[in-house]
């Protein structure tokens, strides 16, 4: 069997599911958007002045009784798609921080577009990521363009599956012209879209206009939408958890029924950012152990719903490469992965999401790969094959040098790529092998060996003429 | 054709194909390589290229392992020739698990290494006494002696030994390199041993001791 945890058993899952329906049915939220309000109140929702809407319980049951609940995310130049849903997981990075934190040379900067070049060519070549969302913000290029250069450096420099994020409809429109361009027209994109959409939704109970654009558009065109919110326990939500969930949920779940409303068969994964505030200076905190447990519990909520699974996970809100940092990663990759979330992204950021730097990225990825062994579980096949082994090695023998061993170890035992193990060393020595050092090492090697990747050889001035035009 | 013969011996060794590597040996004996080149071009090649694989963590001790057997399967079709040409190796060295302890993977391990890097290694066994030990010391007179224990109670033995050594007069002539899960470099100095951290690093080692390359 596969490990597999929970935080709310199926009687308080049901309490939640229950809390978010009446709060959309008789609390509602705010649509910002006349083309969504349409389609809600066409749907049969009801509209209270311009702005409040309230669902029916029939438009949501309708919505969730057409999830879908594996979404495949395409790469590019041959790479495998990625089967989201299931217990599949998937880690990737997020953005966007504006800080960069140059650990080499031991300062903290704003990030440049060069950044988001270099951070966009290691995650081409490291694994995990298995999906990129381009974690640096472009912070040297007009605010407005800042998101289209991000999506630029993801169809330039790497051929894995990016998840987009845009800033309104105009810039989404151009995000998809820009895959029409790198796939050879729409048709093309349309069969193997290789990059799906973020949405994030504002708390409590709040839609914006481009939000709800970016769900219509992406549910008309197709492109899959990774939908998330992220209320903050004690500021945006309640500070009682479970009814942060319940927050987060009605959010959800409103903006799924947007997506359904528009076309049925529209492929949402249903992600969370439901987080908490620390309530000693007002800051976000996304490293605490309510991070793990929100994470566990609205993986849950969106299973409820057979949908496929995301959210927030790999982070800390260290500002350094420290012990904090590590343990941090740790849990909120370990607890959210155990529970079932097939998009686990977070990797490369620190200091509470505001800050990227390289190094975390391969700290974060050594974690990711040391929690999808444990996810692997222990295989247990119930062949004769042990007996058979034993009996031949045999007392006082030794396993190292049989076949079986050979045959087995690399998938069996997990290989660490910076994690050290070596032994014990004289005086100071020991002090220049470390973890930090070895990520440092390791980004050097990845970063000589990055291969460009086949994009046609205009497409730095296409790209460049749809961003200005 | 000799140039391709030796590249086929290193490549057979590095993948650990026991039965590639004394074909290939054999085909180049029978074409007129001469064992030394056999040996110093083709098989030691290979095992440089494994240690080297193995000290970047992109080859595993299994894999290693492999390949030492496809080296040694190679050093037994030309172990003769070897003794005719009279092919010096780099270096003679004694290994052995101390008194009281039964672990051996580790010193098999650092003598294939070895054996791969040209030296001439004997193993003298698992618990072995202080007194036999300097006895095979005596016998065989080694450049080095390589000690191994997995346990802090045997760890003690291996400065027995050296005192033994001492006594006897043989600690000029045979230096004492130690490893193992318990030993550092600290204990090492303390009872005037070499000491490495795991079979790549025993390898350097033992150049540096012996001066050789």
């Amino acid at each position: 069997m596969k490990p597999d945890i929970k935080i709310l058993s199926n009687e308080e899952i049901r309490y939640i599911d229950r809390l978010s329906r009446d709060v959309l049915e008789k609390v509602g939220f705010i649509c910002e958007d006349e083309e969504a309000i349409s389609i809600f109140a066409d749907a049969g929702a009801r509209i209270d002045g311009k702005t409040r809407v309230f669902l029916t319980e029939k438009i949501i049951n309708e919505a969730i009784e057409a999830s879908i609940p594996v979404v495949e995310l395409h790469g590019r130049c041959g790479r495998r798609s990625l089967h989201v849903g299931g217990d599949n997981l998937y880690f990737g990075t997020t953005g966007f921080a504006t800080n960069y934190l140059d650990f080499e040379s031991g300062e903290y900067r704003q990030s440049t577009s060069k950044d988001v070049i270099d951070v966009m060519k290691l995650c081409d070549i490291l694994d995990p990521p298995d999906y990129i969302l381009p974690s640096v913000g472009a912070t040297d290029v007009e605010p407005e363009y800042a998101d289209l250069y991000e999506f630029k450096a993801g169809m330039l420099y790497t051929s894995k599956h990016i998840e987009a994020q845009a800033k309104d409809l105009v810039n989404a429109r151009k995000i998809i012209k820009m895959a029409e361009y790198i796939a050879g027209g729409e048709e093309n994109l349309k069969k193997t879209p290789f990059f799906s959409f973020l949405v994030t939704l504002t708390s409590p109970l709040h839609h914006r206009s481009d939000s709800m654009q970016l769900i219509i558009e992406s549910a008309r065109y197709g492109i899959p939408l990774f939908v998330e919110s992220g209320p903050m326990a004690g500021a945006t939500s309640p500070v009682t958890l479970a009814e942060t969930v319940a927050i987060a949920n009605a959010e959800l779940l409103s903006s799924i029924v947007l997506a359904k409303l528009v076309k049925s068969s529209a492929p949402v994964i249903y992600a969370s950012w439901a987080r908490v505030i620390n309530m000693k200076n007002g800051n976000v905190s996304v490293g605490g152990p309510e991070f793990s447990m929100l994470r566990i519990a609205t993986t849950q909520m969106g299973k409820h719903y057979n949908l496929p699974t995301g959210g927030g996970s790999n982070l800390s809100d260290s500002l350094a490469l420290d012990h904090q940092l590590g343990a941090e990663q740790c849990a909120t990759s370990l607890l959210p992965a155990l529970s079932g979330i097939n998009m686990a992204q977070g990797m490369g950021l620190l200091a509470g999401m505001n800050a990227v730097s390289a190094e975390t990225l391969i700290l974060a990825s050594e974690v990711a790969n040391y929690v999808k062994r444990i996810k692997d579980g222990i295989t247990v096949d119930m062949s004769s094959e042990g007996f058979d082994l034993i009996n031949r090695v045999g007392p006082r023998g030794d396993f190292i040098s049989t076949d079986h061993t050979l045959t087995h170890f690399r998938k069996e035992l997990w290989t660490r790529t910076i994690f050290d193990c070596s032994a014990v060393k004289g005086e100071k020595k020991h002090l220049d092998t470390n973890v930090i050092n070895n990520a440092i090492a390791k980004k050097n090697k990845l970063m000589a060996k990055y291969k460009p990747i086949d994009v046609p050889v205009d497409a730095e001035s296409a790209m460049e003429k749809i961003i200005r035009n | 054709m000799s140039e391709e013969i030796l590249r086929n011996i290193a490549e057979a060794v590095l993948e650990g194909n026991v039965k590639q590597t004394t074909a290939y040996v054999q085909e180049a004996v029978e074409g007129g390589v001469s064992a030394g080149k056999i040996l110093n071009d083709g098989l030691i090649v290979g095992m440089n290229e494994v240690g080297e694989l193995f000290k970047d963590g992109e080859m595993f001790v299994p894999e290693v392992l492999v390949s030492a057997k496809a080296l040694q399967g190679g050093i037994d079709v030309i172990r003769n020739l070897l003794v005719e040409e009279g092919v010096e190796r780099k270096g003679r060295i004694l290994t052995v698990t101390v008194e009281g302890d039964l672990h051996d993977i580790g010193i098999k391990l650092v003598g294939m290494m070895l054996e791969g890097a040209g030296f001439e290694v004997i193993n003298i066994g698992i618990d072995v006494q202080a007194a036999q030990i300097a006895e095979k010391v005596k016998e065989y007179s080694p450049d080095i002696l390589g000690m191994s224990a997995m346990l802090t109670t045997t760890m003690a033995k291996m400065k027995e030994v050296i005192d033994v050594l001492k006594e006897e007069g043989l600690s000029d002539s045979t230096k004492v390199m130690i490893g193992g899960a318990p030993t550092s470099p600290m204990y090492a100095e303390k009872i005037g041993a070499v000491y490495s951290e795991d079979a790549s690093s025993a390898v350097e080692a033992a150049k540096r001791l012996l001066r050789v390359a």
